[in-house]
């Protein structure tokens, strides 16, 4: 998709948490437009802060396919990204990846993907994308703090075919997002939205210091087609019964 | 009335490319916010509310209707900053800056930003119109028998879409066509033209390399310079070019004439008080602009000749002569263009039978015409060019210390926009 992917993949069967991949990137100006435009965001020599998620999608791939467990019934529950400064066209990227767990979840167990971006030595990006994996849960788990969602000041038409275009822009072709048959398959009534575009579109919507950490939580999926609401006061941000989220602005 | 001068605060624009170049997949509103930011970050004007941004572009999507406001809205600007569209062909960028200047003068507004931006690669290409019309209709049926007889007007012809072409609506002539023409009538020479290519080329190229755009310009895509720059470009390696318009013994090339582009440009305006209370520089002032139109269509007269109109009549409100200029921009969308308009002002015919004056206008010495270079090299993307040419102009100014210079841009339907600046 984007140039060598020079990762180091351990042996089969070394499990999840420990292992640590690497791809070295440069980004393409035309996949980058591609994705920008996608999401909604403007296409500058800043990178949109969703899209080293993108970059490190491979590394996520290939890390899930030495778990110990099936991938089916993996869900992407929540994600936090820290942006140390906007990353910039041109600059060659270090994507690492690796895995952080287990804790316990009411439902299960979850993991986090943890993606690095760095440019040589300096730490520019951090992704930590939190996965659940069903199973026996721990009711003992406090739930998330109550969220009082802000009221609307946008509404989102998203297409039916989101699902297939974003599969193409990110690699991830989940086919719970392809096609209301194969999500059907998996328990879905009709294809979803990938969370990261909906994440990424909502990071659209805002203005953003150049150094930040957003942090969401994933609710009910979008089903495709849909009409959404998405709201925004100060630090926090909804689309409404789908996503909650919530920004920081960090010292340059 | 009492009008306050115009200060000419600064430009920015991103490095032009040729068409389907490093901008294939950058839209107008893309490009545009990127120059806005670009002009936000060397201002220092991040958050800050700007009483009026104006901008176009002459190729426009029409999910583009509002395209500058939308652009203020991604930029780094506060997001009450006021916003407008205008549109006069390749004449737009000028008329942005006047349009900006005029409210500064007027005392309406302090500051603002002037803007435009072309893409011939994302271009607006609409549906076929048998298919429109056909679409428009079905959404008038009101009858499910109404609708299905409309539907059986559907034709598979119909998705052959239109594309923009850039050709005079009246006379199907393509601009270069109508260029050809021009150089006919004015005996322009093959190696007058690839002279002027030439020469805007080197110049360009040496202004690069003395700094001169390091605070006009900021790289975009990967693109650091105007793509279509060729430094070594020579008298020499033009003549072997074929020609491309005015048939086989025609005289314009692909050398002497302009690339279709993509790119954005913007200019800081502001009133001298404004300037100076954030310590900013003022480079030039935005003396007066002046507009005229050629009839093309009916008497034959040159489509791009206009600017040879317009400058004399704003020469004589300001009651000064070509000997009163320093600096002239002469916005080269073919050398030949240029070449028939420096031909005009110095005809004693043209000055009693069009200008009605007793004598022409007289010579513009080529040291002091497009002295950084111009179009040929730095590329064309129409609403662009305007912005490009007056920062240019404002900071060449600057680096004089003193003295007036005159902007002159030839457009589309035989439109002529021109202005002065002054230090």
């Amino acid at each position: 998709m984007l140039t060598t992917l020079k990762a180091a993949l351990p042996g089969r069967g070394s499990g999840l948490p420990g292992d640590l991949l690497t791809r070295e990137v440069t980004v393409d100006a035309d996949h980058l437009a591609d994705y920008a435009h996608l999401c909604g965001f403007t296409l500058r020599d800043e990178l949109p802060p969703t899209y080293p998620h993108v970059l490190g999608h491979p590394l996520h791939m290939a890390l899930l396919g030495k778990a110990p467990f099936s991938a089916v019934g993996v869900v992407h529950i929540a994600n936090r990204i820290v942006q140390h400064r906007p990353l910039l066209l041109g600059e060659d990227l270090t994507i690492t990846a690796s895995v952080r767990g287990f804790e316990p979840h009411r439902r299960g167990k979850t993991f986090d993907f943890v993606t690095e971006a760095r440019v040589r030595d300096e730490l520019v990006w951090q992704g930590f994308a939190t996965n659940l994996k069903r199973g026996a849960g721990d009711e003992s788990v406090p739930k998330p703090p109550a969220f009082e969602p802000p009221p609307v000041t946008a509404q989102w038409r998203v297409a039916d075919d989101l699902g297939r275009r974003y599969a193409s822009v990110s690699g991830d072709r989940n086919p719970i997002h392809l096609h209301p048959i194969t999500a059907k398959a998996l328990g879905f009534p009709r294809a979803i939205a990938h969370g990261m575009w909906t994440k990424a579109r909502c990071l659209a919507s805002l203005r953003l210091p150049d150094a930040f950490a957003v942090e969401v939580r994933f609710k009910q999926p979008i089903l495709l087609p849909s009409k959404v609401t998405f709201g925004e006061d100060g630090d926090r941000f909804a689309v409404h019964g789908h996503l909650e989220g919530e920004l920081v602005k960090l010292a340059d | 009335m009492n009008t306050r001068r115009v200060a000419i605060v600064g430009g920015n624009r991103i490095p032009f490319a040729r068409s389907n170049g490093p901008y294939a997949h950058a839209s107008d509103q893309d490009m545009l916010t990127a120059t806005l930011d670009g002009l936000v970050e060397r201002f220092g004007l991040e958050g800050v509310r700007l009483d009026e941004v104006v901008a176009g572009a002459v190729l426009k999507h029409s999910r583009d209707r509002d395209l500058t406001r939308e652009a203020v809205l991604g930029s780094k600007l506060a997001p009450d900053t006021p916003a407008y569209d205008i549109q006069r062909a390749c004449g737009t960028g000028l008329e942005t800056v006047i349009a900006v200047a005029n409210k500064i003068a007027l005392g309406q507004i302090d500051v603002g930003i002037a803007g435009g931006v072309d893409t011939a690669s994302d271009a607006p290409i609409a549906v076929n119109e048998d298919l429109r019309q056909v679409l428009l209709d079905l959404n008038r049926a009101k009858s499910l028998p109404s609708r299905a007889r409309t539907l059986t007007r559907l034709r598979p012809g119909q998705v052959v879409p239109e594309v923009p072409q850039n050709s005079e609506p009246r006379t199907g002539l393509s601009m270069g066509e109508h260029t050809a023409l021009m150089a006919k009538e004015w005996g322009v020479t093959r190696a007058e033209q690839d002279e002027l290519a030439a020469q805007s080329h080197q110049r360009m190229a040496a202004a690069y390399e003395r700094g001169f755009f390091g605070d006009l310009i900021t790289p975009y895509l990967g693109l650091e310079r105007d793509q279509n720059l060729r430094p070594d470009s020579s008298v020499e390696k033009l003549a072997k070019l074929k020609p491309v318009f005015g048939g086989a013994d025609g005289t314009m090339t692909a050398g002497n004439s302009t690339p279709l582009s993509d790119g954005a440009s913007s200019v800081l305006l502001a009133s001298e008080e404004w300037a100076k209370e954030r310590g900013l520089p003022i480079l030039a002032y935005f003396a007066d602009a002046q507009t005229a139109a050629v009839d093309h269509v009916h008497k034959g007269e040159g489509l791009l000749m206009a600017p040879a109109y317009a400058l004399p009549k704003l020469l004589d409100r300001a009651g000064i002569g070509f000997g009163d200029v320093d600096l002239f921009e002469i916005h080269e969308a073919f050398a030949a263009q240029v070449a028939a308009t420096l031909r005009a002002w110095r005809d004693p015919v043209f000055a009693r039978e069009r200008l009605s004056q007793d004598a022409p206008l007289g010579e513009i010495p080529s040291e002091k015409l497009n002295v950084n270079g111009g179009s040929l090299a730095a590329g064309h993307p129409f609403a662009a060019t305007g912005g490009r040419i007056v920062a240019s102009l404002a900071k060449a100014l600057d680096e004089r210390g003193s003295g007036r210079g005159v902007i002159s841009i030839c457009a589309a339907g035989g439109q002529g926009v021109v202005a002065i600046l002054e230090k």
